[in-house]
């Protein structure tokens, strides 16, 4: 069996250099979503002030701290499976997973009683942007679904020692999740803290 | 077969628990700004800047940035600071 | 690995991602004028009006669109030679590609020749027909997305999934073209949106979306002459009957070929032999 020794402590890239392509594209996307968004409320600070009160802080609050929890999660699986704890790190990849879905369902709620009371991504442009940008960030959450689904399929196998080509799968997953979660933190400051 | 076995010892966990504390509390903290405290243009601000805190912690900690190359860190950190310099100056410029 | 290489072939494919990047960019912007865009809150008169004003350089313009949508054929071509390359036996994200690739070529066509038309006739037909047109051209411009969508994504899996052996583009590439992907998504919501950033002269479905193509097209442009670069090192090193790289140059001899005649050795026209250049074998 041969061995490689990887020392944590070292200087080198999470997961793969090439990951961070991914993250960095996605992020200078985004910040051009965030640029529109307060150049639009600029233009008309009373519609977008009457729209961010019209949101659910609670809901917005609870989506972050389950969002946190789970990119912790996602951080302590790969802790435990980079150290032989395979079993432990599965269940915090089910924890993490749990709370995508919990995201998923509550954003979904959310989405369903603002448009059942009328405000949907016509109402003004506050809603479309909102909608917009939301909906971006929930394709990358299924996203994320996916990959998590994979990470749980793939550390079934493992026992005790990882493969390389595992620990990039796993690092790779595990950085998107916290792309997913970074973004959020974001979009939750933009839409429902700033009034 | 090859398999890898990681240093022992390097345990993060503590560390990690300690940033999503200090995140959980960042994000009540700017929650609680969002009516109290401040008024409402320095509250647009300190929103704005705390989220992108949390953001750099997430990227710093999570990310396991802090063990990357420096080129990398840096850009994460320099996308942190320009976004954040430019939201909160489009927040009060325009 | 294949035997012989003529790269100045692939270069050309390559180069021609250039053209498709500035005659595209140059009829989009400058020609035709959308900067900015006129968008569905504008008037069918405004529209037409603002078509019939410009509308010399406005045809110039499509004309020039047309020629830089028609050179992402070869461009794209020269992409996917270099996962077929590595699926080998199997080429079933490059079948993926072309045939998403020879869809979107076919759409990104299209495009100008409604907002051609609806310029042509921005004087004589009734303002809601040019409307009609110019906006046909818009949802065609809009709505092929999932062609290039999957062409992409069928690219950046075919870096990412492949054994690395063969491959001569770096891994980022194929993640860069997958979030790529993410970005452009959006476009596709402008349906429902009569104004604002998301409607199709907005931000979020057209600008960011096609400034973020072109550089995505250029950046991989880059890598791709890298890749032809190192291909044809490697292809140099490669000794033996009909291996190498074969570049035409101007000293070598002329080959009349008929059909009754046998076909001339490969060698022989590569390796002329000395003090025979000129003359034909």
């Amino acid at each position: 069996m041969n061995t490689t020794a990887i020392d944590t402590g070292a200087r080198r890239a999470p997961g793969e250099i090439g990951i961070w392509g991914f993250v960095l594209c996605d992020l200078i996307v985004f910040s051009l979503y965030f640029m529109t968004f307060l150049y639009e409320r600029a233009q008309r600070p009373e519609m977008f002030l009457e729209g961010s009160h019209q949101l659910n802080l609670n809901m917005g609050l609870i989506n972050t701290l389950v969002l946190l929890a789970s990119s912790l999660f996602v951080a302590l699986a790969v802790q435990s499976i980079r150290s032989g704890q395979a079993v432990l790190g599965r269940k915090y990849i089910l924890g993490a997973g749990l709370g995508g879905a919990a995201f998923i369902v509550n954003k979904m709620i959310e989405w369903g009683i603002k448009i059942s009371a009328g405000y949907d991504a016509q109402y003004d442009l506050f809603f479309q942007l909102y909608y917009m940008m939301t909906g971006l960030h929930f394709l990358h959450v299924l996203v994320g679904m996916v990959v998590l689904t994979y990470l749980w399929k793939m550390t079934a196998a493992i026992r005790t020692n990882v493969t390389p080509r595992q620990v990039r799968f796993l690092e790779n997953g595990a950085i998107y999740w916290h792309l997913v979660d970074l973004i959020w933190l974001v979009l939750f400051a933009l839409f429902y803290l700033i009034k | 077969m090859s398999t890898v076995a990681l240093s022992k010892g390097e345990d993060h966990t503590k560390s990690l628990i300690q940033v999503w504390t200090a995140l959980v509390v960042l994000t009540l903290l700017s929650w609680w700004f969002r009516d109290h405290g401040l008024g409402p243009d320095a509250a647009v601000a300190a929103i704005l800047f705390i989220s992108f805190v949390k953001v750099y912690l997430v990227g710093h900690s999570f990310m396991e940035l802090k063990f990357a190359p420096s080129w990398l860190r840096h850009s994460f950190t320099a996308w942190c600071s320009l976004s954040c310099l430019l939201l909160i100056t489009l927040a009060f410029v325009l | 690995m294949e035997m012989r290489m003529t790269p100045s072939a692939h270069r050309l494919c390559l180069w021609s991602g250039h053209l498709c990047t500035a005659f595209y960019l140059v009829g989009f912007i400058f020609l035709a004028g959308f900067f900015p865009i006129p968008g569905p809150d504008m008037q069918a008169e405004e529209v037409a009006q603002w078509l019939n004003s410009n509308k010399t350089l406005f045809l110039l313009g499509c004309n020039l669109m047309l020629f830089g949508a028609a050179f992402m054929a070869p461009w794209g071509a020269s992409l996917a030679i270099w996962t077929r390359k590595t699926e080998s036996r199997f080429p079933v994200l490059y079948l993926t590609q072309i045939v998403c690739l020879s869809a979107s070529v076919a759409t990104f066509i299209m495009i100008e020749i409604f907002w051609a038309l609806a310029a042509y006739r921005s004087g004589d037909f009734s303002p809601e027909l040019v409307q009609a047109f110019y906006e046909m051209g818009w949802f065609t411009f809009l709505f092929i997305g999932p062609a290039f969508y999957v062409w992409v994504a069928a690219f950046g899996l075919g870096i990412l999934m492949n054994p690395p052996e063969h491959q001569m583009y770096p891994r980022w590439v194929g993640y860069y073209s997958l979030a790529s992907v993410l970005c452009w998504v959006m476009g596709m919501l402008a349906m429902f949106f009569g104004e604002g950033p998301s409607d199709y002269s907005g931000m979020l479905p057209t600008w960011i979306p096609l400034i973020e193509f072109f550089l995505w097209m250029e950046i991989l442009n880059y890598y791709g002459k890298k890749a032809i670069d190192r291909q044809e090192a490697i292809c140099a090193k490669e000794t033996g009957e009909g291996m190498g790289v074969y570049a035409p140059g101007w000293e070598d001899p002329l080959v009349e070929h008929e059909v009754d005649k046998p076909l001339p050795n490969v060698n022989e026209i590569d390796n002329p032999q000395p003090g025979l250049a000129g003359s034909t074998a």
